[in-house]
């Protein structure tokens, strides 16, 4: 064996190792695919953080969806079905949204994960209203409410707390005190909450967004591209149009959730320039891309599989009034749940922002108001 | 630019980064790469401009890497005794002597030299990983840290005394 005085032994063994190593290839293609897959993942995919990321706007994604499998009977089923233009349907949405109509919302066995939520709420000119029933699971005790609510009207803005537990132990025995179990108790917000008017405002955001050129935009985008998404349409007895779009496609409901994330999202935003510099096999593989097949073809559908397998989208639209008169989504989350919204003509009813109307005997009443002057005075004395 | 073009034009130069730091093996390599996509997505705050993300996205790689050579405790757990035997024999032979071409295709020589890396000290290993496996010149390596050339050429032949050493069973790790 010869023996080692200088480096230049392990020096050429390196070299000849590492040149190895460089010519050893990059990344496989399918490494790659399953890579841009990873970056194109958003939150979004799941209804949960598709809803989170809208929550602002959540009326308006529903809507939208609405607003989207009747633009997809005007395009696709122009002679056929209805005559229903998608003009005419985006017009009409933008008219009711602007008569500030009486929206009634109703949820039912929702459960995502951890959470559960079942309630029913009606939003009108004069204010909100609505009961809740909402769990959520945490390590060891649950967050429960379950509740009636009144923003608006001569009561002001008020919670009606039929049951409230903290899954902190401590804060649950404070509340004790003040709410004890098994009574209802009567919270009485400060006047200057505006809740009603916070909630509105949000409502009417959400409408606006609906109506803002981009969503709209998106929609038709959806439509144009990928016209058939299995809407179905049916003529009922009143005269009113039912349409069904089952959202268990995970093809479809892939694209429906990037394009409400961002039309970018399935577009490499490759210009004429910059596609010349990238190397053939990146050529190859933007034209995969380009033709849907992204790495998430080669992984499982996790959201589409265990939330909205079983969904399905159906709106109920009246030719004869131009207007939109429900959207339901129903068999999402583990429960199979249900949200179903109603565009109503009117005003909310004044009894449903009247606690009176719905308190035991007996019910305990907490007016934050007196709290807050309460604070205001003492932190006043300690200022002199 | 997109996050994902930004990927596309780095994704063979990082690749190789985290492949010599795995010991070459490309399972690991890749697993690793498809992580830090992972993590780059999550972040939603890269830079998207190509010689940034590169940069930023090799910091993910890194630490990814470090973790994961945290976890495997480098070669003598994961190894078998007897594959552990035959790298080290390899390893020691590639200090002493010149491998004939064909040993030195083979995956072995590779593993073995960038095994031993391992247990180099960082600055020494990211000298001799960038230079030898990296591809980069003196010149580009003195312009980088800010030395002379002949400043890079010493601490590179410090860096093979010091894995010589490792590869003859020493004490090759770097103390500063």
């Amino acid at each position: 064996m010869k023996p080692i005085t200088v480096d230049d032994e392990l020096d050429a063994n390196l070299r000849a190792v590492g040149r190895r190593m460089r010519n050893a290839g990059g990344p496989s293609e399918e490494l790659m695919l399953r890579c841009l897959g990873a970056l194109q993942e958003r939150p979004a995919k799941t209804w949960r953080n598709l809803f989170m990321e809208y929550r602002r706007s959540f009326i308006a994604s529903t809507l939208g969806l609405a607003a989207a499998a009747v633009l997809a009977i005007g395009v696709v089923l122009p002679h056929t079905g209805p005559k229903v233009h998608a003009e005419l349907v985006v017009q009409s949405l933008a008219r009711q949204s602007q008569q500030n109509p009486l929206i009634d919302i109703r949820i039912e066995s929702l459960v995502l994960e951890e959470l559960q939520l079942s309630g029913s709420f009606r939003v009108g000119r004069s204010g909100v209203a609505g009961n809740i029933s909402l769990s959520i699971e945490e390590d060891e005790l649950p967050l429960e409410i379950d509740a009636a609510l009144g923003f608006g009207g001569t009561a002001g803005e008020w919670v009606l707390v039929r049951k409230l537990s903290l899954p902190d132990t401590q804060a649950q025995l404070f509340l004790g005190l003040l709410m004890p179990p098994g009574q209802e108790t009567l919270v009485i917000l400060p006047s200057e909450s505006e809740v009603a008017d916070e909630v509105r405002r949000e409502i009417h955001e959400g409408l606006v967004e609906l109506r803002s050129g981009e969503l709209i935009s998106v929609f038709k985008d959806i439509i144009q591209s990928q016209g058939d998404y299995g809407v179905t349409v049916k003529n009922q007895a009143d005269g009113t149009v039912l349409l069904t779009l089952p959202l268990g496609d995970d093809d479809a409901l892939e694209k429906i959730a990037a394009k409400l994330e961002g039309l970018g999202d399935f577009d490499l935003g490759l210009g004429k320039d910059e596609k010349k510099s990238v190397t053939k096999r990146q050529d190859r593989l933007v034209e995969r891309i380009a033709k849907g097949e992204t790495a998430a073809k080669h992984e499982p559908k996790k959201a589409a599989e265990s939330e909205l397998a079983d969904a399905v989208l159906n709106a109920v639209y009246d030719p004869a009034t131009e207007s939109v008169k429900m959207v339901q989504i129903t068999g999402f989350g583990d429960a199979k749940g249900s949200i179903t919204l109603r565009l109503l003509d009117g005003d909310i009813d004044p009894h449903l922002l009247d606690p009176k109307r719905m308190m035991k005997p007996g019910t305990r009443t907490i007016d934050l108001s007196a709290f807050e002057s309460l604070i205001e005075g003492l932190a006043g004395k300690l200022k002199e | 630019m997109c996050l994902r073009e930004a990927f596309l034009r780095t994704a063979e130069s990082v690749y190789r980064f985290i492949l010599v730091r795995v010991a070459g093996d490309r399972e690991t390599a890749d697993e690793l790469l498809q992580e830090c996509c992972c993590q780059a997505a999550r972040s939603r705050v890269g830079p998207k401009d190509p010689p940034a993300f590169e940069t930023w996205f090799r910091g993910i790689a890194r630490n990814l890497i470090r973790r994961h050579w945290r976890r495997r405790r480098i070669d003598r757990r994961l190894l078998s005794a007897s594959h552990a035997e035959g790298l080290a024999g390899v390893a020691a032979k590639s200090a002493t002597e010149p491998l004939p071409s064909e040993q030195l295709e083979s995956r072995e020589s590779s593993a073995a030299l960038l095994l031993a890396m391992q247990r180099l000290g960082r600055k020494d290993r990211e000298l001799l990983l960038a230079f030898y496996f990296d591809g980069r010149s003196t010149a580009e390596l003195s312009a980088e840290i800010q030395v002379t050339a002949k400043a890079i050429e010493a601490r590179l032949r410090r860096a093979r005394d010091r894995l010589r050493a490792l590869l003859a069973g020493g004490n090759g790790v770097e103390t500063a």
